[in-house]
């Protein structure tokens, strides 16, 4: 007797239903594991490029303004205050995001006696970077434990370039304040201590009660004992000229594990690698690679 | 006969299996669309504010100050858009960029004042925010939940 054509084809040609099933799943499991690093690795490098020439454009209108103003005129980049805890003002700070933020030097009677102080323009907004791109001053790091505590990060992420007069790039020392120069200004305590400055303004005020993004520089020279006056890595330091720019997830991958190894596991080749100065005559960014 | 059954056509499960596939593509289809509109939207939240803060940026390079508004009082946010974008509108320089603004986001109310409003694109006015202490403007979207106050609020000062 002879089989019809159906049943005798069947078994022989055609995959299951099961086996196809199988197959589009492989192939799909596989580009699913491949598109998120493809797409981390493209946004890795645009947002880079970006970030670039916002800081580029940044610092090229603060040198106007120095120039216009006749002004030692700036850009600051510091983290966010983003913590509620005033015995803790840098939680999170890992996390936070960076900002640029424009700032002027303020004659020292308004500025509580600061010869060298500067305070935030008014009337710009601090510029946030990107969520993936942070920058970096590496110039006071060379070991992991240069780097292994929220302060030395904050320290190492809070860093000025200022510009003179003549729109050259110098180094200058610089403390950031409040504008009205309140040293560890507290606005609930009384009259004497009220800063409203919404930029840079005492941890005290950040923390509880809201006022300000940026921790502004409350380390008393005059009594340094250690803990008296904690400076949280914001104390005076000079301008700087160069800085490097850091992946913020890298960074943060690395600052999260309990060796905090962040300079060996990271940090070092950026720092050899991927150094932005900025030029001393004209303001813009010029790349060691 | 048992042997014909089986081979063709298609058993339950297998059509279980079939049916559960497109069921499962189709919602994945549907939750992507919906975050990819989400997502556009609060793209267009970020375009409109910066739009608006560099006009106010002219403005303030005109007039040294930014156009008042101190009180703080969501439910009376349509006014004070309104204030801000009259103010906007008054000064040439920063005419130009908020005319900038796509118009699917300003609604102009009818009749003498007739006050323009800009909406966040769920339909909600914008809330201004500037007091005398301020350095800066603070703008507020009420959100996909079309609410001010709630976690969802998209606030310039955070972006």
């Amino acid at each position: 007797m002879v089989k019809p054509m159906y049943l005798r084809a069947h078994r022989a040609k055609g995959l299951t239903l099961i086996e196809m099933t199988l197959v589009i799943a492989t192939i799909a499991l596989l580009v699913g594991f491949g598109v998120p690093a493809v797409r981390v690795l493209i946004h890795s490098f645009q947002s880079e490029s970006g970030t670039r020439s916002m800081i580029g454009a940044a610092l090229s209108s603060a040198r106007a303004m120095a120039v216009k103003d006749r002004r030692y005129t700036g850009i600051r980049f510091q983290k966010k205050c983003t913590s509620k805890d005033p015995l803790n003002p840098l939680r999170g700070l890992i996390d936070a995001p960076q900002y640029m933020i424009f700032i002027v030097n303020e004659e020292k009677k308004r500025m509580g006696g600061l010869t060298i102080g500067f305070r935030a323009i008014e009337g710009i907004e601090p510029i946030r970077l990107p969520e993936t791109v942070g920058v970096i001053d590496v110039s006071q790091i060379a070991t992991d434990t240069d780097i292994d505590s929220e302060v030395e990060l904050n320290d190492a992420t809070a860093f000025s370039i200022v510009f003179s007069p003549s729109g050259k790039l110098l180094v200058h020392d610089v403390r950031v304040r409040n504008r009205d120069g309140k040293f560890k200004a507290a606005n609930d305590s009384g009259s004497a201590k009220v800063s409203l400055d919404d930029v840079f303004n005492s941890a005290y005020n950040i923390t509880q009660l809201g006022r300000g993004m940026f921790i502004q520089d409350d380390y008393s020279q005059r009594n340094p004992a250690p803990g008296n006056d904690p400076d949280y890595g914001l104390g005076q330091e000079v301008s700087r000229a160069s800085f490097v720019m850091y992946d913020c997830q890298r960074l943060q991958q690395a600052f999260k594990k309990s060796t905090r190894a962040v300079w060996s596991e990271y940090l070092s080749d950026v720092a050899r690698n991927a150094v932005v100065y900025v030029s001393p005559y004209t303001g813009t960014l010029i790349s060691s690679h | 006969m048992a042997n014909v059954r089986h081979n063709v056509g298609l058993t339950l499960i297998e059509m279980l299996v079939v049916v559960g596939i497109i069921v499962l593509l189709a919602a994945l289809a549907i939750v992507m669309a919906l975050r990819i509109e989400n997502q556009s939207k609060e793209r267009a939240v970020a375009n409109v504010f910066a739009l608006l803060r560099s006009a106010l940026q002219e403005y303030y390079e005109e007039t040294s100050a930014f156009p008042s508004q101190p009180e703080r009082n969501h439910s009376n946010a349509a006014a004070h858009i309104g204030l801000m974008h009259e103010q906007l509108d008054s000064m040439p320089a920063s005419q130009r960029v908020l005319r900038q603004v796509s118009r699917a986001f300003v609604r102009v109310d009818a009749g003498p004042p007739g006050v323009s409003r800009i909406c966040d694109p769920w339909g909600t006015a914008l809330d201004y925010f500037y007091g005398p202490d301020d350095q800066f403007p603070e703008l507020t979207s009420a959100g996909p939940d079309k609410r001010f106050g709630t976690a969802d609020d998209i606030n310039s000062k955070n972006m």
